[in-house]
């Protein structure tokens, strides 16, 4: 693959404009993670910024800075060949800094990125309540990523979780807003009921969208999200939240343990582990390299 | 504490000829500078930072002071990079009063009087764990002008804080605070002023941190680089 990041933007691109599936991206905050989905059959990944806290062992509060998430989107993006979507926050400051978030990540080879339209730093003490940016500041966002990128391939997306805050109307005027600026895609969130959903997809039906899909009012088939005119699909941190609950059942079990019992707890095996993190293709290489 | 003029560098190699024991400032302007060839600190992140200074901390063993700038966010952020800059030995901590990301030419604004109390209480907790002194910096006059610089002096004081560096004066404005009964705990940074080296020494302030003679200094250095690789035809017998 000799433009790595020119290949995964294009794929990227047919994946989402492939009008037969809804293209599914799971969230991801470490190298590990990130191989799990890419062998579960995923075809791109979401990494995020509580994620990549997460894998730090920290809260979704604002602890890894640009440089951290951009470290560890780099890792994860070196360890798979699917599309890697990032999600880079409002940008890491002002008009200078985006510039740069926009140019690194392009650099790593990141099929794209979304940029929210909240507020950074927050006030303590309101760091769970959503606070939206007014739009001439999400424009000056965009601008500032939109400039920065070298391929027009390279996806700037805008994350908007103004419904948390704003009607349907105020919301969908602002995500018009953000078109304009010149966001590529638009990561619809906080919007739960059918009616809304259609309105959005109505309203924006030559943009590709993204939907997160966990809390919305009822369940959808993928292909009725599909058919209303949402091309991607991403979910909550459910996977690592699993990956935890394994974790702590076993680790109970292993502190508690008086003897040295093998674990009641089913866990993958060793070879199938092995073969998860690429121990025999390494060893194969390894071998051709020291002859 | 903070005494005469403070060295300023990101350099190990000088840090470790001058075999002092006065400490050294490693200043974010700089480093953004000479990594990113861009005169903003305020694009340096904390992680960068943290990363070069813990570096330059462990093979030098110097005393030195960081440079925290606006705290990297919220007073979340200035907790964490009081801890994170303690546990990576800094000494001191130099925390300005801008609105993030700071910046090192123009400054884009400054935190409320109120919010950067907050900001400089949230670091001292941060740093309660290690030997770590903060130093605030008040780099806002020009926007919110003297009377609030005093006031704010005052609150820093009053909150216990030991030495508070002031920066971008006018020669009127060091006169006045020459006055002022708390002299002896201020430092002049000496960025983006018309005021030199040897005029405020005359005024002799406990410290003086002269970032933009350095800065000029390193300029000046890479210039005679520039000009000895664009002249000399090195690659030629």
């Amino acid at each position: 693959m000799k433009n790595k990041g020119k290949t995964m933007r294009l794929m990227f691109k047919k994946l989402v404009h492939n009008r037969t599936e809804i293209l599914k991206m799971p969230v991801v905050g470490d190298g590990l993670s990130a191989k799990i989905s890419a062998k579960a059959g995923f075809k791109a990944i979401n990494v995020t910024g509580s994620a990549t806290n997460f894998a730090y062992g920290k809260p979704d509060m604002g602890f890894a800075d640009f440089y951290i998430l951009f470290d560890q989107a780099r890792k994860i993006i070196e360890n798979v060949s699917i599309p890697v979507l990032c999600d880079v926050g409002t940008g890491h400051g002002a008009k200078e800094n985006i510039a740069r978030t926009a140019r690194s990540y392009e650099a790593i080879n990141a099929a794209g990125i979304y940029l929210d339209d909240g507020v950074w730093p927050k006030s303590c003490g309101q760091m769970s309540v959503t606070q939206i940016a007014s739009v001439s500041e999400m424009e000056k966002r965009i601008h500032a990523a939109v400039e920065a990128r070298k391929d027009p391939d390279f996806i700037i997306m805008a994350h908007s979780s103004a419904r948390a805050v704003c009607d349907i109307n105020e919301t969908i005027a602002k995500l018009r807003s953000y078109c304009i600026a010149g966001a590529d895609m638009l990561y619809i969130d906080n919007v739960s009921s059918e009616k809304e959903l259609q309105q959005i997809a109505k309203e924006f039906s030559k943009i590709p969208l993204l939907i997160n899909s966990i809390n919305l009012a009822k369940t959808f088939s993928w292909n009725d999200l599909l058919k209303m005119g949402y091309s991607m699909a991403t979910f909550k941190e459910e996977a690592i939240y699993a990956r935890v609950s394994g974790e702590q059942e076993v680790l109970k079990q292993e502190e508690s343990n008086t003897a040295t019992v093998s674990l009641k707890k089913k866990i993958i095996s060793a070879p199938a582990f092995a073969e998860l993190v690429d121990t025999e293709q390494m060893n194969r290489l390894e071998k051709e390299l020291i002859l | 504490m903070l005494k005469g003029i403070i060295p300023v560098t990101i350099s190990a190699n000088l840090i470790k000829n001058l075999e002092s024991d006065q400490p050294l400032f490693v200043s974010g302007r700089l480093l953004a500078i000479m990594t990113l060839g861009k005169d903003n600190e305020g694009l340096i992140t904390r992680r960068e930072y943290l990363q070069y200074f813990n570096t330059l901390s462990i093979e030098t063993g110097a005393a030195l002071i960081a440079d925290g700038q606006s705290g990297f966010g919220n007073e979340l952020s200035a907790w964490t990079t009081a801890k994170e800059l303690g546990n990576a030995g800094a000494r001191y901590l130099v925390l300005n009063d801008q609105k993030w990301p700071s910046t090192s030419i123009e400054i884009a604004g400054t935190i409320s009087e109120k919010v950067f109390i907050n900001m400089v209480k949230a670091a001292v907790a941060g740093g309660k764990d290690y030997d770590l002194q903060i130093i605030p910096k008040l780099e806002g006059i020009t926007k919110y002008g003297y009377a609030e610089l005093i006031s704010r002096i005052e609150l820093l004081l009053k909150m216990g804080i030991k030495q508070i560096i002031v920066a971008r004066l006018t020669r009127k404005e060091l006169v006045q605070l020459k006055a002022e009964k708390f002299f002896s705990k201020i430092g002049i940074e000496l960025d983006n002023t018309d005021l030199d080296l040897k005029e405020v020494q005359k005024f002799k302030p406990t410290f003086i941190v002269p970032v933009e003679s350095v800065i000029a200094n390193t300029l000046s250095s890479e210039q005679q680089l520039y000009e000895f690789y664009s002249k000399e035809k090195n690659y030629e017998e």
